[in-house]
């Protein structure tokens, strides 16, 4: 096991570092002169482009940057927001948590639907359980996260009056105004969540509910009930979990819609900030963190899943 | 529509010809989609958004640009079908102009992902050794990154594009090419017939990509018809966010954004794009389930 979480680690680094190039080259990307983009429409004298082009490092060859940028990286500095002169880990750090807790309910949410609308449509397959589920999943398939968000806005928000449609309460200091606020955001990410899941936990029930454990242990007397409960779902989730790690994943490093809809003061939101203001380090740095999440998530995961059956090898 | 379809089936089996032939296995493969109720509604509805974007220019009955300020934010008439946006501009066409930058995105993207994906795939199976172990090192890396952030940052710098769309949303489907097209050149390499193709001095070159390739195609077709539908979400998504084509470009995403601020004064202004784009994406997906079901039976005769 050991050896195990020892190898992933070391598949690690080809990711980190293509990830941190893709990450670190966006800024080359830009057509133009960066630090003139950067710097805005208004007059700008030219000692100070040169300031920011050396603070940038846009003076070096751009092996030379990547290597000096990826130094600094390591070390935990991800340079200075151009704006705010702050930190851009600080800042990010920050963000971090109401990214998570937000990540975190649409979780609880997710599971809480997936599972019993999964396993219902598994074991009344073809029936009007099954259909409804199904329906559902497709419904949360096609219907956009930022359509999605708009109808709560419209239904909860607007005519019924009954959750805010925006911002953030800081758990610590109000935690019922703060669960207030994050229900229609948790709701549209974890019914988006619910959809995925769903339809993987009703397939692999359909899967187990064929195999001979089952038809042995019903054929011995075990009630139905019994086995589905205690045999046929405990083997599901465990492949279960790698697909709502997958999620949890993307909960993390993607929701940058609906924290740009409902105002919410997360990690993703920040990426947008620095866009729309080009504050370019801003950006690498914030993009930077949540792919760096995203990876160690889904490390997390697969460890998880070989703990959880010890069956699988990987060569 | 659809049992008219189906019963023209007949009437194109009697064909001996090689292509009739293929004919025939096409039709067939039709009949198992629109026997497949829900397949069928999927491709009704991509025929829909491809033929509004194939005739947008003769279905649309105003200017989709002319700002009309006295007819805002006004519901359903004959005149307006689906009613007029914040500007006094007629939804549905807007909406049937959409189609054409929806579709236009989600060509470029994937055939971007198939041009690259496919040769790739094939290629690092056909060959194994190191090459296959680079290509899916660098395949691995790249799912592991999340898509819809390199297609936000691949945005934000290069500035709205068709060019920057097909890049943004191409490059995260590359890695799905390559992983089917090499478990399928893979599971086919070591077959007979491609062994006969060898003694009878085909070149390796056109062992593969005529010999074994054309047996990829049932998989590539399935993921083209998700790949869309991923497009459509993501194109419309950065539009949304305002990070796509600036007004007033009539982009779904784009539309159902400007409407936000009016919602509960003319709710159908952000109601009409948001359906558009989840019928879309629900079309595509649906016909993409099927063409699974059709080519893939085990799982067919599962449900």
């Amino acid at each position: 096991m050991t050896l195990y979480i020892f190898r992933r680690f070391v598949q690690l680094i080809p990711v980190l570092l293509i990830a941190s190039f893709i990450v670190f080259f966006i800024i080359h990307l830009i057509p133009g002169d960066p630090v003139e983009i950067m710097l805005g429409e208004e007059r700008y004298d030219r000692a100070q482009y040169e300031i920011l082009r050396q603070k940038l490092g846009l003076d070096e060859p751009l092996a030379v940057q990547y290597v000096h940028w990826l130094g600094r990286v390591a070390q935990g500095d991800l340079g200075q927001s151009l704006r705010t002169q702050r930190p851009v880990l600080d800042t990010v750090l920050e963000r971090f948590p109401a990214t998570l807790y937000l990540a975190l309910a649409a979780l609880i949410i997710g599971i809480a639907i997936a599972l019993p609308a999964g396993t219902l449509a598994a074991v009344k397959q073809n029936t009007v359980y099954d259909y409804g589920a199904m329906g559902f999943a497709l419904f949360g398939i096609a219907v956009p996260n930022f359509f999605f968000a708009l109808l709560l806005i419209l239904g909860f928000g607007l005519y019924l009056g009954w959750f805010p449609t925006l911002g953030y309460i800081d758990p610590t200091a109000n935690f019922p105004r703060f669960l207030w606020h994050l229900t229609l955001p948790a709701m549209v990410l974890g019914t988006d969540l619910a959809s995925t899941v769903t339809r993987y936990v009703r397939a692999e029930m359909l899967e187990q509910l064929r195999l001979d454990y089952v038809r042995t242990a019903r054929a011995k007397g075990v009630p139905r009930r019994l086995v589905i409960y205690k045999h046929t779902l405990k083997n599901s989730l465990i492949s279960a979990t790698t697909v709502i790690g997958l999620q949890v994943g993307r909960l993390l490093g993607g929701s940058t819609i609906i924290e740009t809809v409902f105002a919410w003061p997360g990690v993703a939101r920040l990426v947008l900030e620095a866009v729309y203001s080009r504050d370019y380090p801003l950006l690498q740095g914030a993009v930077l963190f949540l792919a760096f999440t995203y990876v160690g998530v889904n490390l997390v995961v697969d460890v998880l899943y070989k703990w959880l059956d010890p069956r699988i090898s990987f060569k | 529509m659809i049992t008219a379809e189906r019963e023209k089936l007949p009437g194109e089996l009697p064909a001996a010809t090689e292509l009739g032939a293929l004919g025939q296995r096409l039709g067939a493969s039709l009949a198992v989609l629109l026997r497949n109720r829900l397949a069928a509604l999927g491709l009704f509805l991509v025929l829909l958004v491809l033929l509004a974007a194939l005739f947008a220019p003769y279905l649309i009955t105003h200017d989709p640009f002319q700002m009309n300020l006295p007819d805002r934010l006004k519901g359903s008439s004959a005149e307006h079908l689906l009613g007029t946006d914040i500007y006094g501009r007629d939804i549905l066409t807007r909406l049937i102009l959409g189609s054409r930058i929806a579709m236009r995105v989600a060509f470029g993207a994937v055939l971007l992902a198939v041009l690259i994906g496919v040769p790739v795939g094939a290629v690092s199976a056909y060959t194994g050794g190191w090459t296959d172990a680079v290509v899916m090192r660098f395949v691995d890396a790249f799912l592991a990154f999340p898509g819809r952030l390199l297609a936000i940052a691949l945005v934000a710098a290069m500035g709205p594009s068709f060019l920057t769309f097909y890049l943004a949303i191409g490059l995260t489907s590359i890695p799905g090419y390559i992983r089917v097209v090499r478990a399928t050149v893979l599971s086919q390499k070591e077959r007979e017939y491609v062994e006969a193709a060898r003694m009878t001095g085909e070149s390796e070159f056109r062992i593969l990509f005529f010999q074994i390739l054309p047996n990829c195609i049932a998989p590539i077709l399935v993921l083209v018809s998700l790949d869309f539908a991923h497009a459509i979400l993501v194109e419309s998504s950065l539009s949304f966010l305002g990070l796509g084509f600036p007004p007033p470009a009539p982009s779904w995403g784009l539309m159902l954004s400007e409407a936000r601020g009016y919602m509960e004064l003319a709710p159908h202004v952000a109601v009409f794009p948001g359906l558009v784009i989840s019928l879309a994406i629900l079309g595509f997906n649906l016909l993409g389930d099927g063409l699974r079901d059709i080519f893939d039976p085990r799982q067919y005769e599962r449900q």
